[in-house]
């Protein structure tokens, strides 16, 4: 009887143990299989932690561009208890309209993205409302200091199309996975409170942030070049201009503007045409300001002597194109430094003459025309220079003026600091370090190729020091320092034929002549005050001298 | 004997029970501490970028020319030597 009601005991234990099994297999089976989801998304949370964007700071540890923590509106759908009151609020607050946000909520979603870019008080505000199935993540928003003082230059960050912060444009397009980092990843089991589960999975991998660049750009220079430019072209009526500084020496980019710009912190907001960077993305005909190359490339190759004489009779005659001088003027028995001084184009023939039309050609191809300078900045174009066999008598005969061949602001002054560093071809670079969390790389010159030799080099910054001092117009010089530069007055080319109405000014100088600290290079386009760019770049070009000269603290005399 | 045994095997089942509960405790304990933590350590962050932030933009020449314009800093901003070399000469 004992041992009959111990085996019902234990029989009635077996069910209900066997009963409890079921019912966890089957839960198991529900959790795993039918609906396995939201219980891995209430425990085991894996996310990406993102990586610092690298910050961007000028020469003297300035800061260009730098991150900011904004936040991200996001809504659970199937968690929202209120969505009349949601949508009420959250369109007062993240200033935008019900109906978008009406419309993004779509009820069959786990998570939806209504507004990115919050501020702390907005998110605090949000937050305050204890709204059911919203919720925050914090992402890094872009933010310059300076505003639109570099925006060209240095481009901006937007997101692709997965919704990723990517740079576009400049130093933020072209060193986009330096300055990006590797994100991290969290994989950890959290309970309902988001606290992690401390005997669950917990990994982390750290995320890499992105390496810092000291970029040589000067923000004071930045700051002379931009506010000398922009007075300029109100002055001048011109429709767009650049200016360009870097040293000589080291083709280090000192400055670089060009205006009508933008602000990188609302560059949504503009048409993509602002974002280019004409310096290196525009094509066009130098006109004069290329004189120089050839006169330094016809005394490199002994074709002619600084001191030689050329009788300036009158036009010259190319089969069927006649080219005269600017003012249709010819003064008779010149010496070639006169010639760069009075900007005679039939004395340029007479040079290119003498050199030869393959040597000119050589040393156009040298000089660097038609290639990328190897700027390390997003969007630089390289332009063309036709195959010699396409070169006619013309195209040698108006080349050594600068018509007729396609440049970029940044090509030539590449070429032009060839004619005062010593004859050194050297890669423009915009990059002075590069900080990778502690570790530092120094960005070197380099050398490309020598295409002068010092003596020619000497020569040609003694004409074009003459050439700014007994030029044409008498411009306002910083009085007791030596500067050495070229005018130029291209018209544009518009379907086959130039408009004598619409020109490209532009002035290509340097400072000091014995020991240059600086070249400059500034160009305005269709300037209706006058067309020429003696009258217009040319003063824009001395009013930034004087105020490097102030800034660098050059003594006069050097 | 079968009287020890049996305690102990009470004894070692409590002393389960017990320990378990400590390390459960623990778990929670330090789990807050590591959010505790966590929320600290981006708070930190949030502040710092905020602080520097704000440093940078007292720092911009945007500012420092908005403050100057407001202070009619701006009339003779070219010095004079160099126009007027003799300025410089005359000493």
């Amino acid at each position: 009887m004992r041992s009959t009601v111990r085996l019902s005991k234990i029989r009635f234990f077996y069910l209900i143990f066997l009963g409890a099994f079921f019912l966890i297999i089957f839960k198991l089976f529900y959790i795993q299989v039918i609906y396995p989801y939201s219980t891995n998304s209430d425990y085991l949370k894996t996310r990406k932690i993102p990586a610092e964007r690298g910050k961007i700071y000028d020469r003297n540890d300035q800061p260009l561009a730098v991150n900011q923590t904004t936040y991200l509106l996001y809504a659970e759908p199937k968690k929202i208890t209120e969505k009349d009151k949601l949508i009420r609020k959250v369109a007062e607050f993240a200033k935008t309209d019900e109906a978008s946000i009406e419309a993004k909520l779509d009820t069959e979603s786990y998570w939806i993205s209504l507004k990115n870019g919050l501020t702390k008080d907005v998110k605090d505000k949000l937050a305050g409302l204890n709204l059911k199935g919203i919720g925050f993540d914090e992402e890094y928003r872009r933010y310059y200091p300076e505003s639109s003082l570099s925006s060209q230059l240095l481009g901006f960050v937007g997101k692709n199309s997965g919704g990723d912060n990517i740079g576009y444009f400049g130093v933020e397009g072209y060193y986009d996975k330096d300055l990006s980092g590797l994100p991290g990843l969290l994989k950890s089991e959290r309970d309902l409170s988001d606290r992690p589960i401390f005997f669950g999975t917990q990994d982390r991998i750290e995320p890499e942030n992105g390496r810092d660049f000291i970029l040589t750009i000067d923000k004071s220079v930045q700051q002379i070049i931009k506010n000398r430019l922009q007075a300029g072209l109100e002055r001048y009526q011109a429709t767009q201009g650049c200016v360009i500084v870097a040293d000589p020496m080291t083709l280090q980019i000192l400055g670089m503007s060009c205006l009508p710009d933008f602000d990188p912190d609302k560059y949504y907001l503009f048409n993509e045409n602002y974002f280019k960077n004409s310096s290196i993305t525009d094509l066009y005909e130098p006109g004069s300001i290329f004189k120089p190359l050839v006169v330094a490339a016809g005394i490199e190759a002994k074709a002619i002597k600084p001191d030689e004489i050329y009788n300036e009779e009158g036009p010259v005659t190319i089969g069927e194109y006649t080219i005269k001088t600017w003012n249709n003027k010819y003064e008779g028995k010149i010496s070639m430094t006169r010639i760069l001084e009075k900007s005679s184009n039939v004395g340029m023939v007479y040079i290119g003459e003498k050199l030869g039309d393959k040597k000119l050609y050589q040393y156009i191809n040298n000089y660097g025309f038609g290639q990328l300078t190897g700027l390390d900045l997003q969007g630089e174009v390289a332009g063309y220079l036709r195959a010699k066999n396409q070169w006619y008598p013309i195209d040698y005969a108006t080349a050594t003026f600068g018509q007729g061949i396609a440049v970029t602001p940044i090509q030539m002054v590449r070429a032009f600091a060839t004619l005062i560093n010593g004859g050194k071809l050297l890669v423009p670079h915009t990059v002075l370090r590069i900080d990778a969390e502690g570790r530092e790389q120094t960005i070197q010159t380099k050398l490309a190729r020598t295409i002068l030799s010092e003596r020619t080099s000497l020569i040609i910054k003694k004409m074009l020091a003459s050439t700014v001092e007994n030029g044409e117009v008498s411009w306002a010089k910083p009085k007791g320092y030596a500067v050495g530069g070229k005018t130029g007055t291209a018209q544009i080319p518009i379907a086959g034929h130039y408009d004598p109405s619409k020109t490209i000014a532009s002035f290509i100088g340097f400072a000091p002549v014995n020991n240059p600290k600086f070249v400059a290079l500034v160009i305005i386009r269709e300037p209706k005050a006058s067309q020429w760019g003696s009258e217009t770049a040319a003063p824009i070009f001395f009013e930034i001298a004087k105020d490097l000269i102030v800034y660098y603290n050059i003594a006069p005399g050097e | 004997m079968k009287f020890i045994f049996k305690n102990f095997i009470w004894i070692f089942f409590v002393g389960l029970i017990i320990g378990n509960v400590y390390i459960f405790l623990s778990g929670i304990r330090l789990s807050n501490e590591i959010n505790r933590y966590e929320k600290e350590i981006t708070r930190l962050h949030n502040e710092n970028t905020d602080l520097e932030k704000q440093v940078f933009e007292i720092e911009s020449l945007k500012y420092t020319a908005s403050m100057a314009a407001t202070l009619n800093f701006t009339e003779q901003p070219a010095p004079m030597i160099l126009d007027n070399f003799k300025y410089a000469l005359n000493r």
